[in-house]
């Protein structure tokens, strides 16, 4: 290596490569790391954790600003700039041990010039602070009477200013992506709604006529999960400890949701689920600071399956396949009791891990068991590939495709050939609004704004939202035990679906469960016409017994 | 006009110094030996001359053009041709291969028959791969890689070291005639004997500076500086 | 045929994926001296450059070539104004700046084409299933398999049948000798660089039919394909086939009898090979 590098060094003396090479190291750099927010990559050990953490901290949707500050860096250094910072302070990216060779056999003849552009963590930490205590002292509406209060979580320290902050955490990279956004969309909107009193919102009793949350504007920022628990965690903590989230909400795989809830409980601030389809999000993991509306894996099962049955009839053999984590366990387990109950079989449960790419090993064993019904618990990217996977492996032919729960973008994905006489449930489904009022509001808001009908997870975000405000603005305060007492008082609050409520018990959204069924590509009217809605199935019908769901609430305090 | 010249070159690895104002020529034709001990800046002397290394300051020139600072492919463009001591026969490929590679980008290169004349050994190993061939069979293709491109100028940095006797013998004729044919040679070895048999003119460099330039009979005659400067 | 053959069919498939997409990566880094981990990346720009021919046309072949000049187009840009920067600056900043091209080249295509899956279908003319020894088994799989092989045997042309072969193959084991013996090796490693991205993004359309085409689909391969290069050995034509062939049997048949240890399995195989033969299966002792 040692005289490979000299030779491509060629001449280091011409000061035009020099200049190039400064502006696109600082500029990639730049977009490595600078952007790299909040995260202290000094705990990074070994490239792989390192490149992680780079990776994990670049917030997407930021192209300009990360081409901003490669410009400025670039030309900063370039005009001969260094960027330093105090060395303790400096985030190092360490790949020294590992692969770097002693600096002499380097050997360019002229020595190499550094151009760092650490990021100084405790800079931007200080900046921020000063700023928002700046901030909170112009508009200090001081409430003697308010302060009094015990303080638990964040209240009243994070209702102080004239605004309180709401984090969002949505899955916008990773296997959930697509729903992620989807997500995003709905809490923009949402949120948007609240601040100006327009839309569903403006239609929610306690709210209308109101601007804000009890006088007061709610900020929001939102951050990528990347689909893992993880970064979900680590987000939400920086949204609970910097910026004094009073409430966050978010996630689309039960893994991240549990994860996230169990943080909430800890910190005392409310969490309003994203999408999470698994029976422990309100049973075993359940949480006194978390409510979730979508249809539990128990819910899924009991709607679904006697139109499964009336379909398909009474002796069939189901085989699944199943994704590794709690939701897939949990939709498969309910799915099985409730199918067996109604006098299916189950030939197996064929489970693969979370994230998997390619699917053969698995479905070969599916394609050459002797059931007649496939039922693909797989979701999101990975609901897609596996059964794409399985239309080639010739499985559509011999067994009939059902998949419990059909996540945003998955007919999209594979096309309505697929989809086409598949049952399956969504939380809600934009067709809704032929029968409900309020969901023919939003779906028009939400084209007016984003261009796109919205899909189950942006009504997810968008209901979670609202039934929150709705919550607040009857207890009158922020204070989230009273917030809480109120959403368990059972009162429910008209949206979308009509009238809904949470089960006091385990915070379990009682609810309207579509069941959806995919419609031939000639019967369809436009191109996200997938399904018709056969039934919308009563909330109270399908609840699993409390009893059941081995759900203890914790404590408010 | 000297063919090769390095003019008060001044050569860095990184912070360290190593060339000191090193200057010398190469005349047409002419086999010039560059001696010193061990560490003394030979190789890095050859490494500046091909272009691997960039001198801080000063100037290597060739034919009137000046190479330094030029790309080691530019300059073996026009003529330099350097068999490195470590001899890089590039051991993935076959020893035709090797040969092939070098003649490649060659204004005239010699054929494969004339090479295999030269070295009638490598004719017999010409497909086995690079990593196969024993030390003095490396060190025949590594010259024979420079012959192909018929380089005006040949580098040899220590083209005998740690080679057999026979060996050592076989390839001494061989630069022999190369020399006596005309060819101009810039040759660095330990095996001062050998080096004093070939060269028409030595220089001696010692810690990066070079301390005496002197025909081989001048430094014959003066045993205190072959003893001090090169351990003889 | 038994359910362990078709098992060891699909590790076959896998394993002509991975074998396609790890010999791009390992030329790039036997040739350059540090891991491209944009390779993944541009897996994904392949793949959406031949979806979005396909979708305009419907014309599988048409999406290869588009996927092809694509990538091949982008790995030049890529290789003149950025990677070229990089030769001789330290190793931390070769991988950041891949690192960092992959997050580009990511979110702009998460710009353009937003996360949401795209569609692409099995090509009509291999969307079947084949009857083999009485299990069926996916059309689309068995031309992978095939096309993987004709590609690596026209790759296996052009490394060793042709002048520019022969000059990257000496360049993976020595740049500088080749450097020295007056060839241009800057063009050399424009051009195997641009063709490295272009066997990625040729990998990414050809695999599409079987993968969820979406901006991250790129980054799970990109561990798989560089745990490859390791088996067979950097910078090694036949390494590449080998450890590709390797990894999918080992990740088949382990996912087929017990689907918990297959990332397991490949990075124990990994680490036996480290410990046996560092330089990896096929690579060459002491390489740069
Ligand atoms: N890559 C390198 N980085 C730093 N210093 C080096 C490097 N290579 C050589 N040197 C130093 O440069 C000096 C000159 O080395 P050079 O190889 O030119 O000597 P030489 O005369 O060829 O010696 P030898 O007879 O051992 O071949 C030595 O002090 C050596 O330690
Ligand atoms: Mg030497």
């Amino acid at each position: 290596m040692q005289v490979k590098r000299n030779a491509l060094a060629g001449s280091g003396s011409s000061a035009e490569p020099r200049i190039v090479a400064a502006l696109t190291t600082t500029a990639a750099r730049a977009a490595c790391c600078f952007v790299v927010r909040n995260v202290p990559l000094t705990t990074a050990d070994g490239a792989h954790s390192a490149a992680l953490h780079v990776i994990r901290s670049v917030e997407p949707y930021d192209i300009p600003t990360v081409a901003w500050i490669a410009a400025v860096t670039a030309t900063l250094s370039a005009v001969g700039v260094n960027v330093r910072h105090p060395p303790q302070e400096r985030v190092r990216v360490s790949f020294k041990d590992a692969t770097a060779a002693p600096s002499a056999k380097r050997g360019a003849t002229s020595p190499r010039k550094e151009t760092d552009l650490p990021v100084n963590r405790t800079e931007f930490l200080k900046t921020g602070l000063g700023t928002a205590a700046g901030l909170g002292l112009a508009g200090a509406g001081w409430d003697w009477a308010r302060a009094a209060e015990t303080p638990i979580g964040n209240y009243p320290a994070g209702t102080e200013g004239s605004s309180v902050f709401v984090g969002l955490l949505c899955d916008l990279t990773g296997s959930y992506s697509a729903d992620g956004e989807d997500l995003r969309k709905g809490y923009l909107l949402a949120l948007d709604d609240l601040n100006n009193g327009t839309g569903v919102m403006a239609k929610i009793a306690s709210l209308a006529g109101k601007k804000g949350l009890l006088g007061k504007k709610v900020e929001y920022k939102v951050a990528d999960t990347e689909t893992k628990p993880d970064p979900a965690v680590q987000h939400a903590t920086e949204f609970i400890t910097q910026n004094k989230a009073i409430m966050f909400c978010g996630g689309v795989s039960s893994a991240e949701v549990i994860a996230m809830a169990k943080l909430g409980q800890q910190q005392k601030v409310i969490y309003m689920t994203g999408a999470s389809g698994s029976n422990d999000t309100t049973g075993k993991d359940c949480q006194r600071y978390c409510f979730r509306s979508q249809l539990d894996a128990y819910m899924v099962a009991a709607s679904l399956g006697p139109h499964l049955v009336k379909a398909y009839g009474k002796n069939r053999k189901a085989i699944y396949l199943t994704p590794d984590y709690s939701y897939g366990h949990s939709l498969a387990n309910s799915m099985k009791a409730e199918t067996e109950k109604l006098g299916w079989k189950t030939v197996a449960d064929v489970v693969a891990p979370f994230p998997t790419s390619d699917y053969s090993s698995y479905l070969t064993n599916i394609a050459n068991s002797d059931a007649d019904v496939f039922i693909n618990i797989e979701f999101g990217n990975d609901g897609i590939a596996s059964t794409k996977q399985a239309a080639q492996f010739g499985i559509m032919k011999k067994m009939q495709l059902v998949i419990p729960n059909i996540s945003t973008y998955l007919p999209d994905g594979l096309g309505p050939e697929i989809m086409q006489g598949v049952y399956g449930t969504q939380d809600w489904y934009w067709r809704l609004q032929d029968r409900y009022p309020l969901s023919k509001i939003f779906v028009q808001d939400f084209v007016g704004r984003w261009k796109i009908r919205p899909r189950w997870t942006a009504h997810i975000a968008y209901a979670q939202t609202a039934i929150w405000a709705d919550a607040v603005t009857r207890a009158g305060t922020f204070n989230p035990v009273n917030v809480i007492k109120t959403l368990e008082e059972g009162k429910p609050t008209n949206l979308m679906l009509g009238p809904v409520h949470y089960r006091a018990g385990d915070h379990q959204q009682v609810r309207p469960c579509p069941v959806l069924l995919g419609k031939k590509p000639s019967a369809m009217e436009g191109k996200d016409d997938f399904f018709d809605v056969v039934d919308v199935v009563p909330g109270e019908r399908v609840m699993q017994p409390l009893e059941d769901t081995s759900c203890k609430l914790p404590a408010y305090s | 006009m000297s063919l090769l010249e390095v003019d008060a070159v001044n050569t860095y690895y990184g912070d360290s110094h190593i060339l000191f104002d090193v200057s010398m020529r190469v005349e047409e034709g002419e086999v010039v030996a560059l001696l010193g001990r061990n560490g003394s800046g030979k190789t890095t002397t050859m490494m500046t001359v091909m272009g691997i290394l960039t001198p801080r300051s000063g100037e290597v020139r060739f034919a009137g053009h000046t190479i330094s600072g030029r790309q080691p492919y530019e300059i073996a463009g026009l003529g330099v041709q350097l068999v490195p001591d470590t001899r890089r026969i590039v051991k993935t490929i076959t020893v035709q291969e090797n040969l092939e590679l070098a003649a490649f980008s060659a204004k005239s290169p010699w054929s494969l028959a004339r090479i295999y004349e030269t070295f009638p050994r490598l004719e017999q190993r010409k497909s086995f791969m690079g990593r196969s061939l024993s030390g003095g069979e490396q060190q025949m293709l590594a010259i024979a890689r420079a012959l192909i491109r018929d380089a005006r100028v040949l580098l040899l940095d220590e083209p005998f070291e740690g080679l057999a006797p026979i060996i050592v013998r076989d390839l001494l004729e061989t630069t022999k005639k190369l020399a006596s044919e005309g060819r101009t040679i810039l040759i660095v070895e330990q095996n001062v004997r050998a080096a004093l048999l070939l060269a028409h003119r030595t220089y001696v460099l010692s810690k990066g500076h070079v301390v005496l330039e002197a025909t081989p009979a001048d430094l014959e005659a003066r045993p205190d500086v072959m003893h001090r400067y090169l351990g003889v | 045929m038994h359910l362990i053959e078709a098992q060891a069919l699909n590790g076959l498939a896998l394993g002509a994926v991975l074998s396609l997409v790890a010999l791009g990566l390992t030329i790039v880094f036997g040739l350059l001296g540090f891991v491209n981990f944009a390779h993944g990346a541009l897996f994904m720009v392949g793949a959406y450059a031949g979806w979005v021919v396909y979708s305009q046309t419907e014309n599988f072949f048409l999406a290869m070539v588009a996927a092809l000049v694509v990538t091949f187009i982008v790995g030049l840009v890529i290789e003149r104004v950025l990677i070229r920067m990089y030769y001789r600056r330290p190793p931390e900043d070769q991988i950041l700046v891949t690192y960092g091209l992959a997050i580009i080249l990511v979110e702009i295509v998460r710009a353009i084409f937003t996360g949401v899956t795209r569609q692409m279908p099995t090509p009509a003319w291999a969307a079947g299933t084949v009857q083999l020894a009485g299990i069926f088994y996916p059309q689309y799989r068995l031309v992978l398999i095939v096309i993987a092989a004709v590609t690596l045997a026209i790759l296996y042309v052009v490394l060793f049948r042709t002048r520019i072969g022969l000059i990257v193959r000496a360049g993976i084991d020595d740049a500088l000798i080749v450097n020295i013996l007056g060839v241009n090796v800057n063009r050399t490693f424009l051009l195997v660089f641009a063709l490295g991205a272009a066997i990625a993004g040729f990998s990414g359309i050809v695999d599409a039919p079987l993968l969820a085409v979406n901006p991250d689909m790129g980054t799970d391969l990109l561990v798989q394909s560089f745990v490859v290069v390791v088996i067979g050995g950097v910078g090694s034509f036949f390494g590449a086939i080998l450890g590709g062939l390797i990894a999918g049997e080992i990740i088949s048949l382990t996912t087929a009898f017990a689907a918990d240890y297959s990332s397991v399995a490949l990075y124990a195989a990994m680490a036996l090979v480290l410990i046996v033969r560092p330089q990896g299966l096929l690579g060459v002792e002491g390489r740069a």
